[in-house]
């Protein structure tokens, strides 16, 4: 191991953190703006939403990242040229930046997986809050905005927070379509020199480091939560 | 006969297959204080819960003050509009707990209501001056005792001004030495004249406090009148069960 390419290929690797935290940051908005409807459209039984939720979750649940973002990548090569032309929009596929193909993909990942975070939050409600709730007058969605979910958003955090770390891994996966990420920065950036060991321990310790950061911010809101729960 | 301001008719409920209500009547009147008595099972709770709407009946009227409704096909405006009426101290408590204690008193006002926050954190105060909780207004939940947070809950109660008071099992789950405390303070305020229903296991305190009880079993009222005609002299059979298994655990003559 060489000291002088593990360096070079850490300056390639960290030159990409931004796109690589974009591409789970965006996801994982997204998995929280759909993901937190359908925790409450599964926990509350909502006829027909509930079973298709059920039925979505699982398959998405179970099938890798990988094969996902491979799919996503053929359908939109087949069809993103004709159904543009048909809505008479000028894109191609040819200019369709692939980081959004590999966010799609990331972002059901994120959906299905922080529903289900936001399912087993919801359950450590406990009922009475919402009989309380409902005996003070407040309407349903009242009762869920003010005391309901409050309660839910801090029990989420310590699971959200591993969605957001495996985000930020698999965006890693997002080479396979041509995105470059912190991996692939660092091993492209040792392709002439064949130093690839260098280029993956690189690429390693930054994936360490956001990961890191990213843990310590996530404590950092539920030790915001939590004091202002006691204090 | 006094002001009536409450009125209940023919109330049924079932879970499943199972009757829990069978048809229940009841009418209190302003300022009464009544006393629910009866075995686990029998329906106490769950007539409550549909006073307020916590549960949704099968059938049945309910008039409290102006207002009426027919309990099997309420709208959501008339509900939250009827429930709006009462206020309920719950056994368990369940003040919110994302919520301090002064929060815990306003929300029902400030959201339930739209009363000013000002006005409401006024109310609010005065409520849990007279519990005996102001000094703790910027506590949370979880740092009070079980009868301090039961205290808060009937301040809670208290600040929305209900026409009717309904209180389950409110001291069922407190320690033996808070129990006292806290029936202490419910009998001051049926004292003061607020109008109550009270679910409650605690016989001595049904028999001192409230101006009449229920005796309540498998869904349906068995007995009711003053305490002292219902414990002294029960005219049902089961109401006589009931009692004299109460009185066997107490020192004879507990009543006389």
């Amino acid at each position: 191991m060489d000291l002088s390419y593990l360096w070079s290929a850490l300056q390639a690797g960290a030159g990409k953190i931004l796109p690589t935290v974009v591409l789970a940051l965006v996801p994982f908005g997204i998995g929280v703006l759909l993901g937190l409807p359908a925790a409450l459209g599964r926990y509350f039984r909502v006829p027909v939403l509930k079973q298709t939720l059920d039925v979505l979750v699982s398959l998405i649940k179970g099938i890798p990242v990988l094969l996902m973002l491979m799919a996503f990548y053929v359908i939109s090569s087949q069809s993103f040229d004709s159904v543009m032309q048909s809505l008479g929009l000028p894109f191609s596929f040819r200019g369709l930046p692939k980081g959004l193909i590999a966010g799609a993909a990331l972002a059901v990942y994120a959906a299905a997986a922080l529903s289900e975070v936001f399912r087993g939050a919801l359950a450590s409600v406990p009922k009475g809050q919402y009989d309380a709730a409902y005996a003070c007058g407040l309407s349903k969605s009242q009762a869920m905005r003010r005391i309901i979910l409050p309660q839910v958003l801090p029990v989420s955090l310590p699971m959200g927070c591993n969605i957001m770390i495996a985000l930020i891994k698999s965006a890693a996966l997002g080479s396979l379509v041509s995105f470059i990420d912190v991996m692939n920065a660092a091993v492209n950036s040792m392709a002439a020199s064949y130093r690839f060991l260098e280029a993956y321990i690189a690429a390693a310790l930054i994936y360490w480091g956001i990961c890191v950061i990213t843990e310590q911010l996530f404590k950092l809101l539920e030790h915001h939560f939590a004091r202002r729960r006691t204090a | 006969m006094s002001d009536i301001i409450l009125e209940l008719r023919g109330l049924e409920k079932s879970f499943g297959k199972r009757s829990v209500l069978k048809g229940v009547d009841l009418r209190i009147a302003k300022g009464e204080t009544v006393a629910l008595l009866g075995p686990s099972g029998s329906g106490k709770t769950t007539l409550l819960r549909c006073l307020n709407l916590l549960e949704h009946a099968d059938g049945g009227t309910l008039r409290i003050e102006s207002q009426s409704l027919e309990l099997h096909r309420a709208g959501k405006k008339e509900s939250l509009q009827m429930c709006r009426r009462t206020a309920m101290v719950f056994q368990h408590y369940d003040l919110f707990l994302n919520k301090t204690v002064l929060q815990n008193v306003t929300e029902g006002l400030v959201i339930g209501r739209k009363i000013p926050a000002k006005e409401a954190a006024q109310t609010a105060m005065d409520a849990l001056e007279k519990v005996g909780m102001a000094d703790r207004a910027n506590s949370r939940p979880q740092q009070l005792s079980g009868g301090q947070q039961q205290r808060v809950g009937i301040a809670r109660a208290l600040a929305l001004n209900p026409a009717v008071l309904l209180l389950d099992e409110p001291t069922s789950s407190l320690d033996p030495e808070r129990v006292q405390e806290i029936l202490d303070l419910i009998a001051v305020l049926a004292k003061s004249g607020a109008t109550m229903l009270i679910v409650t296991h605690e016989m001595a305190f049904a028999y001192e406090a409230s101006d009449r009880v229920i005796f309540m079993d498998e869904g349906e009222i068995v007995e009711q009148g003053p305490p002292r005609e219902v414990f002294g002299n029960p005219q049902q059979e089961r109401t006589k069960q009931f009692i004299t298994r109460f009185l066997n655990n107490k020192s004879p003559g507990y009543f006389i």
